[in-house]
């Protein structure tokens, strides 16, 4: 088989290019194109019953006053009730402050620390790294339920945390922790911060070990101090790591529900309360399920808005390079 | 042929013997029952094992979980491992009862005699709407001042009588020791509860005689009043806890009083668990002139609509809330019933020290209304409380914002 084949290949002295072109769809079992199509067919049915069709429903169902053991969509069409309401909910608004200053806090912190860490780590000797990465990645193994009640055993005023700053002579009050609204969501970054960063630091290390070594020798050749190399050589070569770091991080801190869950319940007087909390208190505790779907819907479109259309802009420039 | 034999015999002595057992099993029918885990509930699933009729299996998940699913559970078709019974919550029966969630058990009630007059009617009223019974009450608790005799002796403080001595109780073991009242301040129904029944005590409600939303009436302004000084005299740490740390802080002597749901102080007469096992006393939560009101809540024993087995689910529940039942789960687990002749029974009363006190709150107590819109205001309740207990913010402000915040909610239905 021709490798070249479907490709109009045109050959020049200075190089070699490749025009795509156009061919027709081609009902051949063995040579055409009905047979890759087939072998398609069960994953596109798959991922068409699991995740569209239930995105779709969830989607419908903003769009009604649904409850549960009722459907009938003619008599409970609300059209765009639900999502006009959500502007002109104080508390809905707060949650979309919240959300995104603790996706903020998070995903700058899950750059920062991951990154210190990764390069530390990085600049062992190959045995002591081999023993020190494992030992760092133990929290990513952790729930984030199980994570939100080990912080809140932390936080709590007879805990470690607080018998450690009585001993050194700081009071409650200059870090209040989850019992203060001023600093219960920076507790809960933090907590985040404590499970998430393992992960930062195997993503990173991986970009950090394609960075051709040859790169830094020629930069020491010529003199240039760690900070620099690090400036001018290792962070540039990390920015691809990062793209998928903050579409991955991204999206899942805007979705964050346990460890505020375990933590602070959405409290004290909303300064915790997420997109995702306040969803799921208005479809299970106060049963008004479309409304909940409605904020999900929302919480979707900011994620896509965030880093969605970020990521995807990346991706298009990278391969316009 | 002989290998043969031998394996023909053996099955048909394995028939034999298990046969019987498995066929009366399939007999027997079961049930599967939908409830919150913990001790409670460990020891309620050695107790269905003695229930003759019906093999009783019990589903505890998760409080915070239940609801959901149980709500999913609804949705199930006849047969597919749904609930056939389910513990409700008192404020979650309107809701279960509008949307066809639990069945009406009247004609059951009638059927099988059950004289219904043996539970305490202010529980028993609120599980009937519209005329139809949906369940059967049971484990009622409310909030109760727990606090260490010794402390309190030590201090030559008397037992608080209104609500105020309790503020200034709290005052002194803050002032002296560092320590205060522990009480469940973090944002949550919890606090709303503390709320509530601060509310009631002084004579108030949520609306006023015309059914109008009145959170500026003197009561609830005192109410709020006195949540506020309380967190400001408790326990470093209150304003994140709900009711199970409130009270392992008292029992644990981090705080010296708390005001505690009645439901966990029986872990204070527990040595492994509890540092006061000798000297903790119990009084009620009393309002501004010394009389006292529970906020009433309490579970529901009820059938779900798609139970499999209607008549077996209602000779299960009237079967777990019969005296004799209750009584065993009482000296067990100190839980308190619905069952009238209980609260007087020696026996019992000796075994949980602090029934009069919440017998004496129930009695007077007042139920949140079974209104589906007040669910807005018991969130809205909730996050009042938490600003009251972490800012500077003037309670009577934050009441005074609720009431503007809610003046458009319709809370006729």
């Amino acid at each position: 088989m021709d490798p070249c084949d479907g490709f109009q290949v045109t050959r020049t002295k200075e190089n070699t290019m490749r025009t795509p072109r156009k061919i027709p769809f081609s009902l051949s079992l063995e040579k055409g194109d009905l047979l890759p199509t087939l072998l398609m067919v069960p994953a596109v049915t798959l991922v068409f019953l699991v995740m569209v069709i239930p995105l779709f429903y969830g989607v419908f169902l903003s769009f009604l006053d649904f409850n549960f053991g009722e459907f009938d969509p003619w008599k409970s069409f609300v059209g765009f009730k639900h999502y006009v309401r959500f502007f002109g909910d104080e508390t809905a608004l707060t949650s979309v402050t919240n959300t995104l200053l603790f996706s903020a806090g998070a995903i700058a912190g899950d750059f920062v620390i991951g990154t210190l860490i990764a390069v530390f780590i990085h600049s062992f000797r190959h045995s002591f790294a081999r023993f020190i990465r494992p030992i760092v990645l133990i929290p990513l193994l952790v729930s984030p339920i199980v994570v939100g009640l080990i912080w809140r055993y932390i936080y709590d005023p007879q805990g470690i945390l607080y018998w450690a700053m009585d001993n050194l002579g700081i009071p409650f009050e200059a870090f209040p922790g989850v019992t203060s609204a001023s600093t219960a969501l920076l507790s809960t970054i933090i907590a985040h911060w404590w499970q998430v960063v393992p992960f930062m630091v195997i993503v990173i290390t991986a970009g950090l070990v394609s960075i051709p070594v040859e790169l830094y020798e020629a930069a020491h050749v010529d003199g240039a101090g760690s900070v620099s190399v690090f400036f001018r050589i290792t962070l540039p070569l990390l920015k691809d790591v990062y793209m998928v770091i903050l579409l991955i991080s991204g999206v899942d801190t805007i979705k964050v529900f346990d460890i505020i869950f375990a933590l602070t319940g959405g409290g004290p007087n909303n300064s915790t309360v997420s997109l995702s909390i306040y969803a799921y208190n208005q479809g299970f505790a106060n049963s008004e399920l479309s409304y909940a779907m409605a904020i999900a819907v929302i919480t979707m479109i900011i994620t896509f808005v965030a880093f969605g259309i970020p990521f995807i802009r990346q991706n298009r420039n990278r391969f316009d390079r | 042929m002989k290998r043969l034999h031998q394996v023909v015999l053996m099955a048909i002595v394995f028939a034999l013997a298990f046969g019987p057992a498995a066929w009366a099993q399939e007999k027997k029918g079961s049930l599967l029952v939908s409830r919150w885990a913990g001790p409670h509930a460990d020891y309620q699933k050695q107790l269905v094992q003695t229930y003759p009729s019906a093999t009783v299996r019990i589903d505890d998940i998760d409080y915070g979980s239940l609801k959901q699913k149980q709500l999913t559970s609804f949705q199930a078709a006849k047969g597919t491992g749904n609930y056939d019974v389910v513990w409700v919550n008192s404020q979650w029966m309107k809701e279960y009862v509008d949307a066809g969630y639990i069945l009406p058990i009247d004609d059951m009630i009638k059927s099988n005699k059950l004289d219904t007059s043996i539970y305490a009617k202010g529980m028993m009223d609120g599980v009937i709407f519209n005329g139809k019974t949906y369940g059967l009450p049971t484990f009622t608790q409310c909030m109760i001042l727990a606090y260490d005799s010794e402390a309190f002796a030590a201090a030559k403080i008397p037992v608080p009588r209104t609500a105020d001595d309790i503020v200034a109780a709290a005052k002194y073991f803050k002032e002296k020791n560092g320590s205060g009242i522990a009480l469940p301040a973090k944002q949550g129904g919890a606090a709303a509860t503390l709320y509530s029944q601060l509310l009631f005590s002084s004579g108030g409600y949520y609306f006023d005689k015309a059914g109008k939303l009145d959170l500026l009436s003197a009561p609830s302004l005192y109410a709020a009043s006195i949540y506020d000084q309380l967190v400001q005299y408790s326990v470093r740490g209150s304003t994140a806890w709900h009711h199970d740390e409130t009270a392992e802080a008292v029992r644990t002597k981090v705080a010296p009083m708390g005001l505690i749901m009645s439901g966990l102080a029986n872990q204070n007469a527990d040595p492994e668990k509890s540092l006061i096992v000798n000297t903790v006393k119990y009084a009620t939560i009393n309002g501004k002139t010394g009389d006292t009101a529970a906020n009433n809540a309490f579970w529901v024993w009820a059938i779900a609509k798609n139970s499999n087995d209607v008549n077996q689910s209602f000779k299960f529940i009237s079967w777990f809330t019969s005296p004799a039942i209750e009584k065993q789960q009482t000296l067990a687990n100190q839980q308190i019933s619905a069952i009238n002749s209980l609260a007087t029974d020696p026996e019992v009363v000796a075994k949980l020290p602090y029934l009069s006190v919440v017998m004496k709150q129930i009695s007077n107590g007042k139920m949140d209304p079974s209104l589906k819109s007040f669910q807005t205001l018991k969130d809205a309740l909730i996050v009042g409380l938490s600003q009251i207990a972490t800012t500077e913010t003037p309670s009577a402000d934050v009441m005074k914002k609720l009431q503007d915040q809610l003046k458009t909610t319709d809370f006729s239905k």
